[in-house]
């Protein structure tokens, strides 16, 4: 087993962490809020597969900057496109 | 090093005549696809915001009849995939025959497993009246919006299901080349590209188990 | 006047490099792709001609005796269909990008020729669908397939429809992805980003667009399909969907899509500013900084196409806001244009004609679009003619002159011939004539209250829809005669020269037509481009040479 393959184990066991802490919040009683943790918990996860099993981290910075790319260009879609819904009254 | 390790040199095609050039294009490019990916997906996160937002006692509601069980068991199952085809790759990348395949059917059948689950999974929402369509009842404040869930559920997972089954036929298409042929050790650039998609894969999951399993887990 | 050299074509060149047909269907060079492309594009924009032609000669009278108004409604459908998806997006990327995108950065090829191959299989597959839809009976949504009426109510093809757009994105991501790569990982060595030509600039902003937008455009349309054909959707009020979700996601893509139309033809037009002025572009790094800065600023607007559809007011007010800023991009590069021309020494060939009219027209297009962008204007004057006149000044006026002068720059590169050159100004006169004739009028009329998508009309704007209907014929002559006789100069023309224009971009430093590899040896660049005052005699020639290497 080499320097490379346990390294791929630790990031393996760090997403395995995560999973189990993602899910334990879920029952925590924080009303409809629990997709805060949950989203920032995903984002954890997400990063550490982009970097490691993606091997971002020892990649050029073009290519990291094309990994958040698309990531970036969703939420100006999500945030504009909610601004509309929050700012309408909608029936009930 | 094992005795049907390749050592002779990367295919080259026009217009490249580096390996080093070539192999950070053809990485690039797919990081560009996956970008293309990012936003198809996420144009359904979208609607999923929008629901979820306007109608968000329907969507608890709704959310009390998944299995948080089986989608936490099903990601377990896609990340150890996902390592395991990190591993794949390095495996190529060393010019590995064997530890390749081996980590390609370990691969192949952690992807058939979840594809199996899943399958489970939905066959429980069609026995539970869940499945959107003529047959859908819910017991609930507002049957019609938390039927936007399901439509949302079986759309957002069903079109990853379908990458995945995509994902299953290349690493199967691959690991039958491979193992018939010692010319795909000449084009490890497949292997790593193959990689990242999967791992993409993988990304999206890590956002649909929380946004569908574990909203208001019984 | 020096007597010019004579030339004769390169023994060996992209065009006569193989000649079975088998070689051009299967070929990988970037430059017959460009011309797989050119004979595609030509065929959908006849298509979406003649629907026009038949909706201008049913609005010749106030209460349209040709067609039905379910027929109507299927023409000015497929009008827009065609005319977007089929022409406009591909035309500049897809003919004169992928022709000139290696050859301007000096490579042999795009970064995955065969990636650039399948995306014209692809485009033609995603075209099949799209005629067969309409030979099936046809779609009356509008290019704008808004829902419910889409995913519901519509008795057209619909599915067939969407499917064939669905796949001709693909087209556009593939081409878009291709770029962004050959940009990034094949410029010669010397070419460094601020040495490349303005169209590479452009192409590239475009492709980001590519990239970003057409998956959103995608989903959108496979979740129309999906409601369709199970009856659950979410886009259906009766379950507590948004029908705004649908305009606010096919939006999202459909803005940014009209910067993938102009942004290339602006491109275009710096080339031609700085080939027909013999001057560096005034500007340069503003116009880089301007291409980027559309591709970006155009993804945070898409809103101001619903202030009435039922968006909040508060969100129509920062799309309002955001849409202003877009046009500043815009307007530094008219002015970088015009400053370009200021004491050059201009001759009026025919792309500068078109690039002129380009300015003009663009300008005009661009202005009325600051007035839709104004919420209580648009609450007057939206879904009128005035929105059909605003964006035919930015299509037709603006990408598709661009479009054809830059044919007309690049033809001799392409062919190895030239134009004639009387007659192809003449030719460009009567397109603006025409153009105007056309569109103008309806401006006013939309204005006046007449309201789009409707062919019976009150009596009292025939008068503007005769007027109207009668530019046609013009701008038909427009379009037929290049046609016609760029098509004869294809095979009978002036042998050209490797540079006939004298300009210094390093495809002009290659035969005409060129080889197939482009470049006998790859370029090593050295100064920037449109280097017009770094000539070895001080006179305002390049020295011409006949290997191209």
């Amino acid at each position: 087993m080499n320097k490379s393959t346990i390294e791929h184990l630790k990031i393996l066991a760090s997403l395995f962490l995560l999973l189990a802490l993602t899910t334990a919040v879920a029952f925590v009683p924080l009303g409809s809020w629990n997709w805060i943790p949950n989203l920032v918990l995903s984002v954890l996860m997400t990063g550490l597969i982009i970097l490691f099993f993606m091997r971002v981290r020892y990649s050029a910075p073009l290519i990291w900057l094309t990994s958040v790319a698309g990531f970036v260009w969703l939420s100006l879609l999500l945030f504009l496109i909610i601004l509309d819904y929050i700012s309408r009254p909608w029936p009930q | 090093m094992a005795d049907n390790v390749s050592t002779s040199p990367e295919v080259l095609n026009f217009p490249f005549e580096e390996p080093a050039h070539q192999r950070e294009t053809a990485l690039f490019g797919m990081w560009v696809f996956l970008v293309t990916e990012v936003l198809f997906f996420g144009g359904m996160f979208t609607a999923y915001l929008v629901y979820r937002y306007s109608h968000l006692q329907a969507f608890l509601e709704a959310g009390r009849h998944q299995e948080w069980y089986l989608g936490a068991l099903n990601t377990a199952v896609l990340m150890t995939s996902g390592f395991t085809m990190a591993l794949a790759v390095q495996a190529a990348r060393r010019g590995d025959r064997t530890w390749l395949l081996r980590l390609f059917t370990m691969t192949w059948l952690l992807g058939a497993a979840f594809l199996a689950i899943e399958g489970y999974e939905y066959h429980t929402k069609f026995v539970e009246h869940l499945v959107p369509g003529n047959g859908f009842a819910f017991t609930g404040s507002d049957p019609a919006a938390a039927q936007l869930f399901f439509v949302l559920y079986f759309t957002m997972t069903g079109m990853h299901m379908f990458h995945m089954f995509i994902g299953l036929m290349l690493i199967l298409f691959f690991g039958l080349w491979t193992a018939g042929s010692t010319r795909p050790m000449h084009k490890p650039n497949c292997f790593e590209v193959l990689g990242l998609y999967w791992a993409f894969v993988d990304i999206v999951w890590l956002f649909l188990y929380p946004l569908f399993y574990l909203v208001n887990p019984s | 006047m020096t007597t010019q050299p004579v030339h004769t074509l390169p023994p060996k060149n992209y065009l006569n490099a193989k000649e079975t047909v088998a070689s051009w269907f299967f070929t990988h060079d970037h430059k017959r792709i460009a011309l797989l492309y050119l004979a595609s594009i030509t065929f959908f924009f006849f298509i979406g001609g003649i629907a026009a032609m038949l909706m201008r000669l049913e609005l010749i009278h106030p209460r349209g005796y040709l067609f039905t108004s379910d027929t109507y409604n299927k023409l000015f459908t497929m009008h827009g269909v065609i005319m977007v998806w089929f022409f406009l997006i591909p035309a500049i990327p897809n003919v004169l990008g992928n022709f000139l995108l290696p050859l301007m950065i000096g490579a042999k090829d795009l970064a995955f020729p065969r990636l650039n191959l399948i995306s014209w299989y692809v485009f033609m597959f995603g075209g099949l669908f799209a005629v067969a839809s309409i030979l099936f009976g046809g779609v009356d949504t509008g290019w704008t397939f808004y829902t419910p009426y889409s995913s519901t109510y519509s008795n057209g093809w619909v599915i067939a429809m969407a499917v064939g757009i669905f796949i001709n994105g693909f087209s556009s991501i593939f081409t878009g992805l291709n770029f962004i790569v050959t940009t990034h990982k094949l410029r010669a060595p010397g070419m460094t980003w601020f040495r490349l030509p303005l169209f590479v600039w452009t192409l590239y902003s475009t492709s980001l667009i590519f990239v970003l937008a057409t998956p959103v455009l995608a989903i959108t349309l496979f979740l129309v399909a999906l409601e369709r054909l199970f009856g659950v959707g979410i886009f259906d009020p009766h379950l507590g969907g948004d029908p705004l979700l649908f305009q606010h996601l096919f939006w999202f893509y459909s803005h940014p899509a009209v910067y993938i139309m102009v942004l290339p033809a602006m491109g275009v037009v710096s080339e031609l500013m700085a080939a027909f002025a013999r001057k560096r572009i005034f500007g340069y790094n503003f116009i880089v900084y301007a291409s980027l800065g559309i591709a970006f600023l155009g993804f945070l607007v898409w809103g101001h196409h619903m202030f009435v559809s039922g968006e909040s007011i508060y969100a129509g007010m920062i799309f309002s806001l955001l849409s202003f800023f877009v046009a500043v991009p815009s307007a530094i590069k008219v002015f970088n244009w015009t400053a370009t021309l200021y004491k050059g020494t201009i001759t009026f060939d025919t792309p500068l004609l078109y690039a002129l009219g380009f300015v003009a027209l663009f300008t005009i297009g661009g202005m009325t679009g600051l007035m839709l962008a104004s919420l209580a204007v648009d609450v007057h004057v939206t879904q009128t003619y005035f929105v059909v006149a605003h964006f035919h000044y930015i299509m037709v006026g603006g990408a598709v002159m661009a479009y054809l002068g830059g044919m007309h720059y690049w033809f001799p590169k392409i062919t190895g011939r030239m134009y004639p050159e009387t007659l192809a100004r003449w030719s460009a006169v009567i397109l603006f004539v025409g153009f105007n004739m056309t569109f103008f009028p309806q401006f006013i009329l939309g204005y006046m209250g007449m309201p789009r998508r409707y062919h019976v009309y009150p009596e009292e704007f025939q008068m503007l829809n005769v007027i109207s209907t009668l530019g046609t014929p013009l701008l038909g002559i427009g379009y037929m005669l290049p046609l016609g006789y760029l098509g004869w100069a294809s095979f009978f023309g002036r042998i050209a020269g490797p540079n006939p224009w004298r300009a210094p971009g390093l495809e002009w430093q290659t035969s005409s037509p060129p080889p197939e590899h482009n470049f006998s040896a790859i370029p090593v660049v050295t100064t920037g481009p449109y280097a017009y005052d770094l000539l070895p005699d001080g006179s305002k020639s390049f020295t011409e040479s006949d290997d191209g290497g």
